[in-house]
């Protein structure tokens, strides 16, 4: 049992030289020798213009939230129909109380008007 | 568990699951009738039908008195967990008969979805009652603390109630992903995540294996420490309880405990029950006395220095837990039956409490000690009602926290923990003088207007069934005691 851990042991210390050796060696040298041309950002998206704090429409949010939802319910229901025909007729119900629960929750969203845009 | 496995018809299914479809169900219905009239302001009727749904339920329960069966492989049916169901869903009618002038007063538009998520955090504590599987553990745990997350930040628009929601949400995701952790060293040693099966293999696993299993039940019971606010995990309770609406505090110093304790006595005993691994129960029981006596002791002695009324009686909920847990660690018949007792008083008692605290600041929009100055002479009922429920919190003969104390306190002499019990009585003695801090302002100073505090139908009705709960349970509690007997000795 100990040994095996020993050897996660290992194999940690080789991983964690692995990732920290190659930067170091080229922190250690690499010429320094920085101008404002090479400071400027990389290949790591556009410079901003204006402001950097905008603020996003929190409303933004519900939207993601019910997506993410209905997404989930994709994922459950897909092996549910995959498998529908070796099914008992218990399973269908219980997956159309599933549906309904969520529709019952698309409903609310609809009349609370959270799906419209403000 | 002696219970056999027998199959059960879906009709049978449908009923022994009947006390938490028809919360689904009611939940449901109140969203969907309240999103039907989104605009109307007067919807005196959603309490109401939230009460007939709890009414139900209960029915649903207490019919099924007496089954001691298996269902769907993960719950079982057995008088514990009814019990349970019994005492969480009359705590939570209590709690919506709290919040009908609260809510309507604080946030009228939004009354469906308040009454809604109460009953669905109904559910996971009657799941939680009768849970004998880890993932319908963990599944109803985070099920009844996002739903306690979103009532504590209900009132959206205060920044204390916001404040209370995010914070009670990330201390309860970190220990959630701890418990997790956890559950999954138990399944990774033991193969298995039905308690039962897990108590069969446990007693022959090896030594070495059995030593890995300590820091798994560590992470185990960091949650379920969590869920009862038990001292090193309760850092959360007195910020929650402050910030929140005070319905929703009297609801999380209440339900999320009857679930937490039902779960610990469940897996504990079960899974690691000292009958069969005697090493094992034996470590935990030690570290639950520890924490007992730490979690009564540090809330006893916060609470002295409190002046806020809600911010008190987080303490002295957490100090309750700490009593509640000398009869776990007592782990007999006579402890698990005080558990069950202590938490019925408990429940009557505080939301008893509540509803004063509740009655007082609808009318006064206070919640300071020091405001309670004369009440005697503003809602001489009022007082009274709030005089008879920290007796009761402090455990004076004839009420329900008293026979609580007494049977607890006697469960550890009993198992031969003496001074479990001796350190118990004392902190009840500390106790006397924080609890004395608001008898004394609304008996003996004098009061700052002669305004006299109108209390509503609803509250009145709370504190009623709060009042013959106490007396009941304090003066009659030999009725019950067959029926917390069979309880208890589903584990025995």
């Amino acid at each position: 049992m100990l040994n095996q851990f020993a050897f996660i042991g290992c194999f940690l210390l080789v991983a964690l030289t692995f990732g920290i050796a190659p930067p170091a060696l080229a922190w250690l040298f690499r010429p320094k020798k920085p101008n404002p041309r090479k400071s400027q950002i990389y290949e790591c998206g556009m410079q901003t213009h204006g402001e950097t704090w905008v603020q996003f429409k929190a409303q933004y949010y519900t939207f993601a939230i019910a997506f993410v939802l209905f997404d989930v319910e994709a994922v459950f229901l897909l092996p549910w129909a995959l498998a529908y025909n070796a099914l008992a007729l218990y399973a269908v119900i219980e997956a159309v109380i599933f549906i309904a629960i969520l529709l019952v929750g698309l409903f609310y969203l609809w009349r609370k008007r959270a799906l419209e845009w403000m | 568990m002696s219970s056999a496995y027998s199959v059960l018809t879906p009709g049978q299914v449908v009923w022994a699951l009947s006390p938490e479809l028809l919360l689904l169900v009611t939940g449901l219905l109140i969203l969907g009738l309240d999103a039907v009239h989104p605009h109307k302001e007067e919807k005196r009727w959603l309490p109401h039908l939230a009460l007939g749904g709890l009414a139900v339920a209960l029915l649903g329960a207490i019919t099924l008195w007496g089954c001691n069966t298996r269902v769907l492989a993960v719950l079982s049916c057995d008088p514990f967990a009814l019990m349970v169901k019994i005492v969480a869903l009359v705590a939570i009618g209590l709690v919506v008969l709290l919040s009908e002038v609260y809510i309507e007063r604080h946030s009228a538009r939004h009354q469906g979805e308040f009454y809604a998520l109460l009953l669905f955090s109904a559910i996971p504590i009657c799941l939680l009652g009768g849970a004998t599987n880890l993932v319908l553990i963990f599944l109803a745990f985070d099920f009844l603390s996002i739903s306690s997350y979103v009532l504590t930040g209900y009132l959206r628009d205060d920044p204390r109630s916001a404040e209370a929601g995010v914070k009670y949400f990330l201390y309860g995701a970190a220990i959630s992903a701890v418990m997790l952790f956890g559950l999954s060293w138990i399944y990774g040693l033991t193969g298995s995540v039905e308690l039962g099966e897990i108590a069969t293999v446990l007693p022959k696993l090896e030594g070495n294996t059995q030593n890995l299993l300590l820091p798994a039940l560590a992470f185990v019971l960091a949650g379920f420490a969590f869920k009862i606010a038990a001292f090193p995990f309760h850092q959360w309770a007195p910020d929650a309880y402050e910030g929140a609406p005070t319905p929703v505090t009297a609801f999380i110093s209440v339900g999320p405990k009857i679930g937490g304790f039902a779960v610990i006595v469940r897996v504990l005993l079960t899974a690691f029950s000292p009958h069969t691994v005697v090493e094992l129960a034996g470590n935990w029981r030690v570290a639950l006395m520890a924490i007992s006596i730490l979690t009564m002791t540090f809330g006893n002695l916060v609470a002295l220095w409190q002046t806020n009324i809600k911010r008190l009686l987080a303490y002295s909920s957490i100090a309750h837990a700490g009593y509640v847990l000398i009869g776990v660690v007592a782990a007999s018949t006579q402890g698990i039956a005080a558990v069950l007792l202590y938490l019925a008083a408990y429940a009557f008692t505080n939301l008893g409490a509540f509803a004063s605290v509740i009655a007082f600041s609808n009318q006064t929009g206070s919640d300071e000690i020091a405001a309670y100055a004369g009440m005697h002479q503003r809602a001489p009922g009022l007082a009274l009602v709030l005089i008879i429920c920290l007796l009761s919190l402090i455990g004076i003969p004839l009420t329900g926290g008293f026979v609580g104390k007494l049977w607890l306190f006697s469960a550890a002499l009993e198992e031969g923990l003496l001074a479990l019990a001796v350190i118990g009585v004392v902190n009840t003695v500390i106790s006397v003088s924080y609890y004395w801090k608001i008898m004394r302002a609304m008996y003996f100073d004098p009061p700052p207007t002669e305004e006299q505090v109108v209390v509503s139908p609803a509250l009145g009705v709370a504190m009623g069934v709060a009042l013959v709960g106490i007396f009941a349970l304090g003066i009659f509690p030999n009725a019950l005691l067959p029926l917390l007997d069979a309880a208890a000795r589903v584990f025995f």
